[in-house]
């Protein structure tokens, strides 16, 4: 059963427990390790469809003030929030402090949300917002001060201390919508649409924003890549 | 189409190892218990922030029937002052087709004979 159908039973939302399939809201990078769970679009569109449903008890228990259904809304999607976050903001902190501003706004505008709409692509363009909107209050801060105390608490061991600061470095050079556009695309899988829509821009542009900010990338941290003998 | 050919997988790796979210089940949980408790305490803050002693609040839910009151009032008072104005200019013109025309004061004259009236009328 998915997280949402199971939310939506435990709420006593749905009743429908003959759902098998994946165990996730999220979706899979591309290329990469699922992140919350398979897909719901790889599941197969049944499991998709009582997801969908249960998504959408879940929001329609919510806008009538059902804060158990909106938390587990918040449960189902704070990942996916987590990570759009972070692909606009540089430190750890910044992208939870965004996350919680966006749920907190999502929940204020519910009652103007259409349930018939995705949950999720509404939500993660409210995140999106909050988080640039954060971007361009932190833009005051020093780069050099960000790689210093860049507070990922979930480093991964096999990261040197010079590759992180040299990643922190380089993403701190880059305009906080080409980072968005990178991260989003060749870290969260998204497609140019979804970015596009997610931060308020043209499909194209997202399309040349990943470009300047892989060869920005590529040029920041040429000199840590094994050079070709 | 020609942004797509720069990909770089070595970069995007990187990138994903380094923006790795956390993996901690427990990280989740208290992350969803601070959202919810912030929105409890938002909504906490609104019901404060409203002026409970306003003098006209109770009088808020009667907008509309006031309203609606005073157009009806309106229409009924219009409609008043329009009968009352037909019925007035009715009696005028009753009274002006129905009276005699000698209760205007018109002269009364002596019938002339045809001959005095041509006589009038020649100028002699």
């Amino acid at each position: 059963m998915t997280p949402a159908s199971a939310a939506a039973r435990r709420l006593g939302l749905v009743s429908a427990p003959d759902v098998r399939g994946g165990d996730g809201p999220t979706r899979t990078p591309a290329g990469g390790t699922p992140v919350g769970g398979t897909p719901a679009i790889l599941r197969g569109g049944r499991a998709a469809s009582t997801d969908r449903e249960a998504e959408k008890a879940l929001v329609l228990a919510a806008q009538h003030g059902d804060t158990g259904a909106f938390s587990a809304l918040v449960r189902l999607h704070q990942q996916r929030a987590y990570a759009v976050a972070r692909a606009v903001l540089l430190t750890h902190e910044d992208a939870e402090d965004a996350v919680q501003e966006g749920f907190l706004h999502a929940y204020r505008a519910l009652d103007r949300f259409r349930p018939d709409q995705p949950f999720g692509a509404w939500l993660h363009r409210i995140v999106s917002n909050a988080a640039l909107d954060l971007a361009r209050r932190r833009k005051v801060r020093d780069a050099d001060e960000l790689a210093e105390t860049h507070a990922s608490p979930f480093r991964d061991p096999g990261e040197s201390d010079e590759l992180r600061r040299a990643l922190d470095a380089a993403l701190a050079t880059l305009p906080s919508r080409q980072r968005a556009v990178l991260v989003l695309h060749d870290v969260e899988g998204y497609k140019h649409a979804e970015i596009g829509q997610m931060l308020g821009i043209p499909e194209g542009t997202a399309r040349s924003d990943l470009h300047h900010a892989r060869a920005a990338m590529r040029t920041a941290l040429a000199s840590l890549r094994p050079t070709a003998s | 189409m020609r942004y797509d050919d720069d990909r770089d997988p070595s970069l995007t790796l990187q990138l994903r190892s380094h923006l790795r979210p956390p993996a901690d089940p427990a990280y989740w949980d208290a992350l969803e218990g601070r959202i919810m408790a912030r929105i409890a305490a938002d909504g906490t803050a609104t019901a404060a922030d409203a002026d409970p002693g306003a003098w006209w609040e109770p009088f808020v839910e009667w907008r509309r029937a006031g309203i609606a009151a005073a157009l009806a009032a309106l229409l009924f008072g219009g409609a008043g002052v329009w009968y009352a104005d037909s019925v007035e200019s009715q009696l005028a013109y009753d009274v002006v087709v129905e009276t005699p025309p000698a209760a205007y004061g018109a002269p009364e004259r002596p019938a002339a004979s045809r001959g005095d009236l041509l006589g009038d009328l020649l100028g002699y």
